[in-house]
């Protein structure tokens, strides 16, 4: 009949759901478990590697539905990312070498940075999504600069350091299966975030954010109240991404401004555009491919007489390279529609 | 019965009056013409009656409503549709989400229903279906449902406009030159559906066109914009022998 | 610190972000899209510099006429490549690109010349003064900030009594009408990016005599020269020139007046009046019309 229906067919959305059901409870068996099996090197590269992989998943499919789905250029996914990582770390670590810390219990830290998350998403919706496309990209961007700094430079933020101490939550007993219960929780969440884009993009919201990417004026004309839906959509993106933050300080133990710099934004949106914008299936198989690029140099490093930093340099050559050809050749990207390509 | 009314509707841009002083009234079930040489202010003026331009002066009243202070969004739901002078139909899209997009209250249009994907939103988008698939068929798009937008001709995209423009149950058809860019062949088809929707369903139409003979068969009442304002208001067949509005045409063409 | 001390590091530093900002906006105003790329147009200018001044042991004014021309042509054969068949399909695209490109590029400086900082040295003497709060001042600043005006003065020379440069601004005002007006638009933005990537090498030039010589020269500016570009007003050169210097004193005076907790907030700062500047008046300073 047509070529999308509102329900993501059926059969694919429903084993979307108990995927990612066994996923989050297999990891949180495996992290009561305490089964402890030794686990050889490689097999922790890849994990360590999947995890970053996982937890900027959560940033790349908001991106996708902001950008992919809806038209909005988000140049700044690490300042949610980093609103819910820093909120959550403050509030609920017991103690940070430096930093302002509360320890208070870590569902309430959770909550308070998903909420500061969305204020933020709010504040800067309703002032920029006026802006045209390139200006769009250009605030937001700056304003993950300025958080950048913020948190960077502000001793209460705990500077260069970062912030320490904050409840590892995950904690499986011993150190690997931490990481492989981790992994598995993240991956059911991934696969539960990625149920709902693709309900949002197939349904009939999904069909008004498109609309408003193809064109905005006309859409409005049309009886629905644009701004509205566009504010919205960076608000739910807030909620994703401050989310992961969240989860990122819970794992980890401590964030810091390494985690949320230009060059995690530069990941998700080369990810994103290499896979396809518009398609959320494109944009996670897109971040894992360039991430599986990170993955194969740890790996061929040993193999090549060659410095680990001159490795990770062409190994970056090759992801801008990638980016640039896909633009060129393929501006929908590996799987996306070139139909549904706007020309923004 | 009046159905659009507008009371000294003035548009300014810095120096520039765009529209000056129009006071029209539309009667329900009329279809009228407004034409006018290039740079008249007839497309400016369908922007001040669906809300896209604030009136720097004067009021727009909509079934007896003053709707001022509505946005182009909440107009359009009052039964106010309008098509573009360009064709801006969404061309990333397919012709059948073209026409589903506009339909009114669509529980699946909100965040909630759309993530849960109830049995209420999943019948409501099996009528929105049926109904588009009734309305492409209507004008001749049904082979087309499937194809992106981007693909049609001309033609097929004003026509486009309209069926999607249908989708909301407008009381009053705004159409801005519907037979621009268009083949001969469609330009009739287009009217014939103008003069059929407007004797079923008794739906008032505004016709601009800048030709000056282009809406004679057509509309049952032509007015004539210049600079802004009116300058004839009437029978077609006698406005376009008017001497003023030959003289105005006149003196554009020859600009 | 003095206030003069302050105002010759503003002038210093807006130096090398004003003559990068302009080459930025024009490619901004004629190309149209904001070129991610461009900071590693100024990393070959900085690492000219170096080969010239220290491995040539040459006079720093020859590096900074061999950082110009190397990077003029080498800038404009990138755009040849990469930007030229990109033309038409719009900014957001060629803006992902261009992000691309940095990336290719950066991490290619950083193969063939390894990532350690290099440190031009072109002999500067320092002149003190005890007078007005006491200040110093180098030639090197003095070198500098010179430079920086005297280029601008030929670009302004060129934007207003060449017949490109005229172009040039036509072009970047209204292209349609500027095509209209039997501009060749196609040559216009060729000249655009040679003088673009000119400046870029002499920004080069300036901030690796001023600071150091790396991979990341170029980017770690980057992001003060779009800012000081958005904050004249996209396309207009003289917006970015002052924007720059604008965006400089802020920087300067907050390091140097702020509480040390926070005096590193200088450049976070100017992303502020960034921010504000593109939500309050879109059009930056030189109020240069904004299409939606």
């Amino acid at each position: 009949m047509s070529a999308e229906t509102p329900s993501v067919e059926g059969r694919q959305d429903r084993l979307l759901w108990i995927a990612g059901l066994v996923l989050v409870l297999l990891g949180l068996a495996v992290m009561m478990s305490g089964i402890a099996p030794g686990l050889s090197g490689p097999i922790l590269i890849v994990i360590e590697v999947g995890i970053f992989f996982l937890l900027y998943a959560l940033l790349v499919l908001p991106v996708n539905v902001q950008f992919g789905v809806s038209g909005l250029v988000n140049f700044g996914p690490v300042l949610w990312f980093g609103i819910g990582g820093y909120a959550t770390a403050m509030l609920a670590s017991t103690g940070s070498y430096q930093g302002q810390t509360f320890g208070l219990p870590w569902p309430f830290a959770v909550l308070v940075g998903v909420v500061l998350a969305v204020l933020v998403g709010l504040l800067l919706g309703v002032t920029t999504l006026q802006l045209r496309g390139d200006f769009l990209a250009v605030v937001t961007l700056a304003s993950a600069e300025i958080f950048y700094g913020i948190v960077e430079k502000v001793g209460g933020f705990g500077g260069a350091t970062g912030i320490g101490g904050v409840p590892r939550i995950f904690e499986a007993g011993s150190f690997p299966m931490t990481d492989v219960a981790v992994t598995f929780i993240l991956a059911g969440i991934v696969v539960f975030v990625y149920a709902l884009a693709q309900r949002i993009t197939f349904s009939p919201y999904g069909r008004v954010l498109k609309a408003i990417r193809s064109d905005e004026d006309a859409t409005e004309a049309l009886g629905k109240p644009t701004f509205r839906y566009k504010i919205l959509v960076f608000v739910y993106g807030a909620i994703i991404m401050g989310l992961a933050g969240s989860l990122l300080a819970l794992y980890n133990g401590a964030v810091s401004p390494g985690f949320i710099t230009l060059d995690v934004t530069v990941l998700v949106w080369i990810g994103m555009l290499i896979g396809g914008a518009g398609s959320n299936r494109g944009a996670v198989f897109g971040l894992a491919i360039v991430m599986g690029l990170q993955l194969f140099t740890r790996f061929a490093n040993d193999a090549f007489p060659v410095s680990q930093s001159e490795f990770a340099a062409l190994r970056l050559m090759i992801v801008g390279l990638l980016l640039v050809v896909i633009i060129r050749f393929r501006p929908s990207g590996i799987w996306g529609n070139p139909e549904e390509r706007e020309v923004l | 019965m009046s159905i659009l009314e507008t009371r000294g509707v003035t548009k300014q841009f810095g120096g520039l009056t765009a529209v000056d002083d129009v006071n029209l009234e539309i009667d329900e079930g009329e279809i009228v013409g407004l034409i006018g040489p290039n740079g008249a202010g007839k497309t400016t003026f369908f922007n001040c009656i669906t809300g896209f331009y604030p009136v720097t002066e004067g009021s727009v009243h909509f079934q007896g409503q003053n709707v001022n202070d509505l946005e182009p969004w909440e107009r359009s739901r009052e039964g106010m549709v309008r098509t573009f002078q360009q064709s801006r139909t969404m061309n990333s899209m397919t012709v059948l989400d073209n026409v589903k997009l506009t339909a009114l209250d669509h529980p699946g249009e909100h965040i909630v229903p759309a993530l849960l994907q109830s049995d209420e939103m999943l019948d409501y988008e099996q009528d929105v279906e049926e109904r588009a698939y009734e309305l492409l068929e209507r004008f001749d798009l049904v082979d087309q449902a499937d194809t992106y937008a981007s693909q049609l001709s001309g033609g097929q995209r004003k026509l486009l406009e309209v069926a999607r423009g249908m989708m909301m149950d407008p009381e009053l058809f705004l159409l801005d030159e519907p037979y621009a860019g268009v083949e001969e062949s469609m330009v009739d088809r287009i009217a014939n559906y103008v003069r059929e929707l407007n004797e079923e369903e008794d739906m008032t139409f505004i016709v601009i066109e800048h030709g000056l003979e282009a809406l004679v068969e057509l509309v049952e009442r032509l007015v004539v914009l210049h600079n802004g304002a009116v300058i004839a208001d009437g029978d077609p067949e006698e406005v376009v022998r008017d001497e003023q509005v030959i003289e105005v045409y006149l003196a554009s063409s020859i600009e | 610190m003095g206030v003069i001390q302050s105002v010759i590091f503003g002038l210093q530093l807006g130096s090398y972000i004003a003559i990068a900002a302009v080459g930025f906006t024009l490619i901004y105003g004629v190309v149209n899209f904001i070129n991610f790329a461009y900071g590693e147009y100024m990393t070959i200018g900085a690492f000219m510099t170096f080969i010239t001044v220290n491995q040539w042991g040459l006079p720093a004014i020859v590096g900074l006429f061999i950082a110009l021309v190397v990077t003029a042509g080498l800038g404009w054969i990138v755009s040849r490549i990469v930007f030229v068949p990109m033309q038409g399909t719009g900014a957001i695209p060629m803006l992902m690109a261009s992000i691309g490109l940095g990336m290719f590029l950066r991490n290619f400086y950083q193969l063939i010349a390894g990532g350690e900082v290099r440190f031009v040295d072109i002999g500067a003497s320092q002149f003190e003064f005890d007078v007005l709060g006491g200040f110093f001042i180098s030639t090197q600043h003095i070198l500098i900030i010179a430079s920086a005006f005297i280029i601008f003065a030929l670009i302004h020379v060129l934007l207003t009594r060449t017949q490109a440069g005229i172009a040039m601004r036509a072009t970047s005002q209204n292209e349609l009408l500027a095509r209209a007006s039997g501009i060749r638009t196609k040559q216009v933005r060729r000249n655009v990016w040679i003088v673009a990537s000119a400046l870029a090498g002499v920004s080069g030039f300036l901030i690796g005599t001023t600071t150091f010589v790396s991979p990341l020269t170029g980017f770690n500016q980057i992001l003060l020269v779009l800012a000081a570009a958005i904050l004249g007003g996209a396309g207009s050169a003289y917006g970015a020139f002052i924007g720059a210097y604008i965006i400089a004193f802020v920087i300067t005076f907050t390091t140097a007046y702020l509480p040390t907790e926070i005096s590193g907030l200088g450049e976070t700062l100017a992303f502020l009046v960034l921010i504000i500047v593109l939500l309050v008046r879109p059009s930056g300073l030189a109020d240069v019309e904004v299409e939606a």
